[in-house]
């Protein structure tokens, strides 16, 4: 298969290191480790066997700075649901993540804490300690002493063993003593009772920055000294975090301490198997929960949009959420088709709004309607709605929202003399949205410098209200006119010509691996120092026919995934 | 059906919704019963807040009429009538950040920093350069109360068009260290006084955590660089914060109760003018208990996009407005708007006007406030003539009555959706003022000045507001 490109010039990395006889991490060969179980953390491989051109060093590549990050949100939750059970997951709150660039993992890695933090993660380490000892058949289920023997000696083997499991890597013996001299301090100010002991254990281990912070520091390849391979058990966690949104099982991580997974092939194996996983999805939309930000689809004015409400809004984000999920899941097809699909899925309430039937089922797939020109995501009603102001549209935020996410372009900060002020339209002329934004955005140079590419691709969105709906006139009574013109799309006639206007771009395809690499390793692509290995994943995007699922394929067995730079 | 688009939403609104607002009882009998004598003598502390409200002002309707002690309330000031003795305004002086990007380096204004990092080839993209006013008070005044600061938000709404630190919080410990406002009320009663309303018997067993934590912090700053380790003493510092609140007596006063509300509501339909009244009101306490004695409120970030409903003709957003000057006339939406605003900050100035003291003074009579925005006139995201005003008498360290500083007057041409001269000075002159009322050696606030002179920073404290 053609994404395998990147996965065969890893393997030349590693070839060439061990040429030299010197095991680069990441380059070990992998033994087949048969501890396969539920949450993909199955096998590990066998040594590449790629080309024999070995490289002597000295490329061009330059990783982003390892270093550490803070577990997101939804991470620590699942990581507390896993080892803790669903009780004590409900009531784990941990600190708001802060977004920079786009994604809270960027911002988690980059921006300091605030002074509330680790107060934050006390209450609900507090918490999460009560819910786990009210429910403890999880935690039993890890450490069987809890229920079974619930002595002093239990205490170092949860130390020795959740803390393992929680801290990503074994406990020193002074850790291990640091953590049950907390048990046994809490039991003694507990009247001798074992679970006071562990609950407060279980806080102190939950408070540690080993379990909140993810390191990713690597071994240095000595060949290329500017690059650190993460370690086994770094990138089953990178991996698993990614995948499956919670850390690595300690079955997993004891096979990669062992050195399972230190050959690129090990990791498309254990990939492959996370991407089979039930968890796999959800996973997998936390990065689109950030990628498209429908989150923030504000409130409409309900005199002039008497079908929005909250449920409503609900609704419109489910629908985005069941395509992605049939593009990546069930069709496991071409990306593009979220651009630009004929159907999409309703309930009652999208359907009144889209003036469909109602659905026999909660949800139904259904064809567009013929005469909407409706085609894809840019025509959701959560786009739309999200792009537009409490009681009217937005053609400039529509075009932004395009340009930014899917084409990667970056409108530039306006000119130093540029005068934002809105000139005043011509009196008594009634006029479209779009008419006033060409007097006011087009027509004044200094505006049409940066609104030329917004304004017009939204225009082409002009049939849809601000809640999403279909018209064909303005609330004035002046009829919508969606054709436009822009740059290298030529005339653009409506919705649909949009989106297969964006569907073609090439930009679209390297947007959105730019973004996965952006979510998924907490850092920014460097076009400059990185740009060979993202013109390879780029191309193995476009030869995989442009199935997410081979992207996070592709994305994780390359250097772009599995090196780091010098500790930031 | 889970929605997994809105991860968020498990975030907020813990909470149900009821709406409740903290009724105060009268606050007696109090505080501070060391009866510590404060270096200026007084025998409360001072008190600082940061007041915030995006996209600026109506110039010709907000500059006092007059200047030096002799001047009248402007249109839009009226609503601050109540408390006008204790306003000290500065008009017509410059805002001096090096660069701009639009809005970002209107927060200059509350630092003496030029924002950082621009554009990164993200578009409308930086990060504050430096510490802002607050959070160097915060610093001069560590280890005196239980918290430093309280950083508190109205509206949830965020601008779509702005990325990096700059924009989305008013309060930064410095570079990549901002403090982000809390705008669920519930939530800030419970980082300020939930901890008192618990029994905590298992205190110093949670100090003895947090003590053995340290060991593995200090681990990881021995594996990581330079950044990371900025980052880790910041956890160090969160570790000492919640230290602090472990370690601090029952305060002796009056803890309000929860508010029950969380501010869940979405953006265009929040109750913000309740809101705030939450938030001033835990202010208030809050100081009042000396829990801390910093606060900042940003009550509408610049460049966003909801629309204030609870404004009179208001049906778009307060950004399209601030660019749209037929808004701006009497009675239209941004006019309107603007009497609003200065409403909800004079809700705050009452209160602590109406709130006492141990030894009788008010909150007010003890504390600064300074209110700025992002722009002096919005619609052209200018800095020049930037106003700020700072209520309070500062503890004896401010003009009380106060003085309206203005070095020279509007130019009778300005017009709006034009920028606004002449202009003159250097706003951070104001915050070095402030600054002096917390530490009287301070001789410098904000950036270093370059080889060129250019900088926000200043050296020389706007002796016209002192005392």
């Amino acid at each position: 298969m053609n994404f395998r490109t990147p996965f065969l010039s890893s393997a030349v990395r590693c070839l060439s290191a061990l040429a030299l006889a010197v095991v680069a991490p990441g380059c070990k060969g992998g033994g087949g480790d048969d501890d396969g179980m539920a949450d993909g953390d199955s096998t590990a491989g066998t040594e590449g066997t790629g080309d024999e051109s070995a490289e002597s060093g000295g490329d061009d590549f330059t990783p982003p700075p390892g270093g550490m990050r803070r577990l997101l949100d939804y991470q620590y939750i699942n990581t507390v649901g896993y080892m803790f059970g669903p009780e004590a997951a409900a009531v784990a709150i941990p600190p708001a993540d802060q977004s920079l660039f786009g994604y809270t993992s960027i911002g988690n890695s980059l921006i300091s804490p605030g002074l509330d933090l680790v107060e934050t993660y006390e209450s609900s380490a507090l918490r999460i300690a009560d819910a786990a000892i009210a429910n403890p058949n999880t935690l039993a289920g890890i450490v069987p002493c809890v229920k079974d023997s619930p002595d002093e000696a239990c205490y170092t083997t949860v130390a020795q063993t959740l803390g393992h499991l929680a801290w990503r890597r074994p406990l020193t013996d002074d850790e291990v003593q640091a953590v049950v001299e907390i048990a046994l301090e809490a039991q003694a100010w507990g009247a001798g009772d074992f679970n006071a002991g562990l609950k407060y254990e279980l806080v102190r281990i939950l408070l540690s920055p080993d379990f909140i912070y993810v390191v990713e520091t690597g071994e240095q390849d000595p060949n290329e000294p500017e690059e650190y391979w993460l370690t086994g058990p770094e990138v089953v966690t990178r991996l698993s975090l990614l995948l499956i949104g919670r850390g690595p099982s300690l079955t997993l991580l004891k096979s990669a301490e062992a050195g399972n997974y230190d050959s690129v092939e090990s990791v498309e194996t254990l990939a492959r198997a996370m991407l089979n996983d039930a968890r796999a999805p959800e996973a997998v939309s936390e990065f689109f929960a950030e990628y498209l930000a429908l989150e923030e689809i504000p409130a409409k004015n309900p005199a002039s949009f008497p079908l929005y409400s909250e449920a409503l809004v609900d609704s419109m984000v489910e629908e985005t959420e069941l395509l992605l999920r049939d593009v990546i899941w069930t069709q496991d097809t071409d990306f593009r088709d979220f651009i630009e699909s004929d159907y999409t899925f309703v309930d009652a309430r999208l359907a009144e709004l889209y003036g469909l039937p109602a659905p026999a089922n909660d949800w139904d797939q259904v064809m567009l309607p013929a005469d909407q020109a409706r085609a894809g995501f840019l025509s959701h009603a959560s786009v739309l709605a999200r792009n537009s102001h409490y009681d009217g549209n937005s053609t400039t935020r529509r075009g932004l929202y395009i340009q930014q996410r899917f084409l990667c372009y970056a409108i530039p900060p306006p000119p130093p003399d540029v005068n934002p002020n809105l000139p005043e339209p011509p009196d008594d002329t009634p006029m479209t949205l779009r008419e006033l934004m060409e007097t006011v955005h087009l027509e004044v140079d200094s505006c049409a410098v940066c609104h030329a590419h917004m304004d017009p691709l939204g225009f082409t969105l002009e049939n849809y209200d601000a809640l999403g709906a279909w018209r064909t006139q303005e609330p004035n009574g002046l009829p919508i006119d969606p054709v436009t013109e822009y740059g290298d799309f030529g005339q653009i006639g409506s919705a649909t010509d949009l989106a297969a206007n964006v569907a073609m771009d090439p930009r679209l395809g390297q947007c959105i691996v730019n973004n996965m690499i952006r979510f998924g390793r907490g850092s920014l692509e460097n076009p400059t120092k990185e740009s060979a290995e993202l013109q390879e994943l780029y191309a193995s995007f476009e030869t995989a026919n442009y199935r997410f699922q081979e992207l996070l394929i592709a994305f994780v067995t390359s250097e772009l995934f599995l090196q780091v730079g010098e500790p930031k | 059906m889970r929605k997994h688009l809105k991860r968020r939403t498990f975030l907020r609104g813990a909470l149900g919704g009821g709406i409740a607002s903290i009724a105060l009882p009268a606050l007696d009998a109090m505080m501070n019963l060391e009866q510590t004598a404060f270096a200026d003598g007084s025998s409360q502390p001072r008190r600082y807040v940061s007041w915030f409200r995006g996209n600026g002002f109506m110039l010709d309707r907000f500059e006092p009429i007059g200047v030096g002690p002799d001047w009248q309330l402007n249109d839009h000031m009226q609503p601050l009538a109540g408390v006008k003795d204790y306003l000290n305004v500065v008009t017509g002086t410059t805002n001096r950040a090096k660069d701009q990007i639009t809005h970002h380096e209107g927060m200059t204004v509350f630092s003496g920093y030029s924002f950082a990092d621009k554009g990164q080839g993200q578009g409308f993209f930086s990060n504050a350069g430096g510490p802002t006013l607050d959070a160097v008070i915060s610093q001069l005044l560590a280890g005196q109360t239980p918290i430093a600061g309280v950083h508190l938000g109205a509206s949830k709404a965020q601008s779509p068009a702005d990325e990096g630190t700059t924009m989305h919080h008013l309060s930064h410990r410095d570079h990549l260290q901002p403090n982000p406002a809390t705008t669920n009320p519930s939530a800030a009663w419970e980082a300020l006084f939930g901890s008192f309303a618990q029994p905590k018997d298992d205190r110093e067993l949670r100090l003895h955590i947090l003590d053995s934590v340290k060991g593995e912090v200090s681990t990881l700053q021995s594996k990581l660089g330079a950044e990371d380790n900025v980052r880790l003493e910041a956890h160090l510092d969160s570790i000492a914060a919640l230290e602090a609140k472990l370690s601090a007596a029952v305060p002796v006063c009056d803890l309000p109760a929860d508010p029950m509300f969380t501010n869940s509501e979405s953006i265009n339909t929040e109750q913000l003018t309740l809101v705030n009244e939450l938030m001033s009101d835990l202010i208030c306490y809050a100081f009042n208990c000396d829990l801390t004695r910093v606060a900042t409120m940003l009550f509408l970030e610049g460049a966003a996009e909801p629309t204030l409903s609870e404004i009179m003709g208001s049906s778009d957003s307060w950004h399209q407005y601030s660019h749209n000057v037929q808004s701006w006339a009497p009675g239209a939406a941004f006019d309107n708007g603007q009497i609003y605003m200065m409403e909800r900050f004079g809700y705050l100035l009452t209160k602590m006007r109406d709130t006492v003291e141990f030894d009788g003074t008010n909150l007010l009579d003890n504390s600064m406030v300074l209110m700025s925005s992002d722009a002096s006139d919005g619609s052209v995201h200018s800095i020049r003539r930037h106003p700020m005003l700072v209520a309070g008498h500062g503890g004896g360290h401010l003009k009380y009555p106060g003085v309206h500083y203005q070095p020279e007057a509007l130019s009778g041409n300005y017009s709006y959706g034009s920028h606004p001269g002449p202009t003159s000075g250097n706003t951070s002159d104001v915050l070095l003022a402030i600054l002096q009322g917390f530490d009287p050696e301070a001789s410098w606030v904000g950036e270093q000045l370059n080889d060129q002179g250019d900088g926000a920073g200043s050296g020389t404290p706007l002796a016209e507001i002192l005392a």
